[in-house]
């Protein structure tokens, strides 16, 4: 069998999910006994261009210099995989997107924003504002579980699953106390997990890295955190953080079903 | 007059792109600069609560991402006047060693190594060079041990929070890493012997060397603020000194101290704090014939590997000489206030700065990466290099490899502010 050619790119962001492979040895050398790594700017100086079976596309478009590279990549590749938060929400850059006024936001850094066209600021968005997405594995950084599992999928010729449970299914067979319980603040209930419950199993909330579930119920979501006392304001906010637009979203399609009810 | 675009120079963090004018066979321009997308983390964290601005900032960058929760962590302290525990403090510096240790071995191995061993990357590298970069993994992996037990991620640390941790390592998990740690002295010392007896260029620019200084140990979370040139100051009054410049070729902004470049990072940190080194780390040094302070660019490479060791040991000696216990968090009384932060991140002193409103909100916030204040140097020394490779007369795909080893020795990270260096080469 010929092993399929794959590709790491990277639009704007931290690299974060990049290293998330890079870091982990096992991993790594398990990947390049089965894959064919024939481009990772990061990690090699000879990057080819594609056609490749699959891509790996982290960061968000920031820029138009990010949304012609995310295009070329897009046609080049077969499967395109939205790699972390980021690509697949939007991430905490996002949070721009919560004012009505952009330029509230860029005025704080750069006084005369003037830069070349190509790196001039786009609106934040996740790649699949721009393109079509084949798979999205979210989290900031993504789970190397996660990427492993995806990989193992296509080359086993099955089609890959992605978790789609609220963390708590983890947390609550990790046999974690319930920190809503205990009265604090966890988004738990409406994030996707995937990550085995990491924050609350060192004691601290969700804080919603992974971005809500596809079916997140966002009403029940807010009400349990009323309940713990966080004010409204403050709960919009840390929804908000990571997936500012899907959040949006959600809470629209929410309010109308209300409405219809 | 000829135009030649080189693109991709790669194997290093973020993107940036180097714009080069020769005229005669003289360098005429030289401009260097991220372009990386902008994501406005300074604007997007106003009006956000003090208890999530780690959370954001942290994801600035991946490699040190350790760095700048910590950084923020004490700026946000500081500003409501917040005094962790001592065990807090040895937390926060371990997790720090974890992240020195695999971002110095992550760049020296993978990004810097290959070079000099003529090859493309680390991968095909790999089938010569096994032991080589099997001992870039172990030591990758023991930074992400260290990581990972104590602030409950490999990146992105969650249970370090304002006021404490929410978790500890447990007395297993010390354990493991002190055994783990214990058997990668070696592979550290091994490290620098292998980084010393690389042959490097020589490009030296009389430039202003700043980091931290602390007493008596090697830089990381605290220390005046000190230089090769007499500066001595506290952590507070980094914005006296340093201004931003914008260019239009860079999202990055450039730090200039009064006007002029300077440079952050090992080299500065090793030549400012040599002393500290353990007599074993001098020798090797020594033998190599390396000397510090130095203002080769291109003996970065070397303190690294000497921090690696460095910071190992020390790493050992925390976990020998500690336990930990869960502790309640520090209580924080919200109230108006700035407060300012530097520490060493791996590339050098992190900035950043709060403001908050009695609320606890955050009304202004400034950050300075290590990168974006080596910028206008990088740019300086690749300037240097190139007038010097010209009346070598090099050739031109020689001075562009030689101009990505010497960027690749700088380490810029160009997330906090290059996955793909563009180089665009106009020669008239």
């Amino acid at each position: 069998m010929t092993k399929p050619k794959v590709a790491i790119h990277s639009i704007t962001g931290c690299a974060g999910c990049q290293l998330t492979i890079y870091f982990v040895k096992d991993l790594l050398l398990k990947l390049l006994e089965k894959i064919d790594l024939v481009a990772a700017p990061m990690l090699k100086e000879k990057n080819n261009a594609g056609p490749y079976d699959v891509c790996f596309m982290e960061g968000l478009v920031a820029s138009k210099d990010d949304l012609e590279h995310l295009k070329k990549i897009r046609e080049q590749s077969k499967i395109l995989v939205a790699l972390g938060t980021c690509a697949t929400h939007g991430n905490v850059p996002g949070i721009k997107n919560s004012y009505s006024d952009s330029t509230v936001v860029e005025s704080r850094v750069y006084k005369n924003l003037n830069l070349k066209e190509q790196i001039m600021p786009l609106k934040p968005a996740p790649i699949d504002a721009h393109v079509k997405v084949d798979y999205y594995i979210s989290g900031c950084p993504p789970e190397e579980k996660e990427i492993l599992k995806f990989i193992t999928d296509l080359l086993l010729g099955k089609k890959p699953v992605i978790y789609d449970e609220p963390v708590c299914v983890e947390c609550s067979l990790k046999e974690n106390d319930c920190l809503l319980e205990r009265g604090e603040e966890c988004l738990g209930p409406m994030i996707r997990g995937g990550c085995d419950a990491l924050c609350p199993s060192v004691n601290h909330g969700c804080t919603g890295c992974h971005g809500p579930l596809s079916d997140a119920n966002i009403l029940q979501g807010i009400k349990l955190l009323e309940q713990n006392g966080v004010d409204i304001k403050l709960i919009k906010k840390r929804f908000h953080k990571y997936s500012y637009d899907k959040f949006s979203e959600l809470e629209e399609q929410a309010k109308k079903i209300k409405r219809k009810d | 007059m000829a135009k030649i675009t080189l693109n991709h120079i790669t194997k290093v963090e973020g993107h940036a792109n180097l714009s080069v004018e020769i005229k005669n066979n003289k360098l005429v321009r030289c401009e260097l600069g991220s372009i990386e997308g902008t994501r406005f983390f300074e604007g997007i964290v106003v009006g956000r609560r003090y208890d999530e601005i780690k959370e954001i900032t942290s994801r600035i960058c991946g490699i040190c991402s350790v760095s700048h929760s910590m950084t923020s962590l004490k700026a946000t302290e500081k500003a409501f006047d917040v005094k962790v525990t001592k065990q807090t403090e040895i937390l926060r510096e371990l997790m720090s060693i974890g992240e020195r240790i695999r971002s110095h071995a992550t760049h020296l191995y993978f990004l810097v190594l290959p070079d000099y061993l003529g090859f493309e990357s680390a991968i095909p590298m790999a089938k010569q060079y096994q032991k080589e970069v099997f001992r870039a993994l172990d030591l990758v992996k023991i930074g992400n041990e260290i990581v990972l037990k104590t602030g409950g991620r490999q990146m992105h640390p969650i249970s370090c929070v304002v006021g404490g941790f929410t978790s500890v390592p447990s007395k297993e998990d010390c354990d493991y890493l002190l055994s783990e740690l214990k058997k990668s002295r070696k592979k550290a010392f091994d490290t620098l012997e292998l980084f010393c007896k690389l042959k490097y260029p020589k490009v030296e620019l009389d430039m202003e060397q700043i980091s931290l200084k602390p007493e008596t140990s090697q830089p990381m979370l605290k220390g005046a603020i000190v230089s090769n040139k007499g500066l001595n100051v506290s952590e507070n009054k980094y914005s006296d000194f340093i201004d931003e410049k914008i260019e239009s070729y860079s999202t990055a902004k450039f730090a200039v101290k009064n006007g002029k470049s300077y440079l952050l990072g090992a080299l500065s940190r090793v030549g400012n704090n040599f002393e500290c080194f353990a007599v074993d780390i001098k020798k090797v040094i020594s033998k190599y014939k390396f000397i510090f302070p130095s203002k080769n660019i291109f003996n970065q490479n070397v303190a690294q590997a000497a921090e690696l060791v460095y910071w190992l040991d020390e790493a050992i000696s925390i976990l020998e000489n500690n336990e930990f216990e869960l502790q309640k968090l520090v209580f924080v009384s919200v109230k108006a206030g700035t407060g300012r932060a530097a520490t060493e991140a791996p590339r050098g002193i992190l900035f950043h700065e709060y403001s908050f409103d009695d609320s606890g909100n955050v009304t202004h916030c400034n950050i300075m990466t290590p990168t974006c204040q080596n910028l206008r140097g990088m740019e300086e020394y690749v300037h240097a290099f190139i007038e010097l490779l010209l009346k070598k007369k090099v050739k031109k795909k020689e001075i562009i490899l030689e101009i990505e080893k010497l960027i690749r020795a700088y380490d810029p990270c160009f997330s906090c502010s290059t996955h793909f260096l563009q180089v665009d080469w106009l020669q008239k």
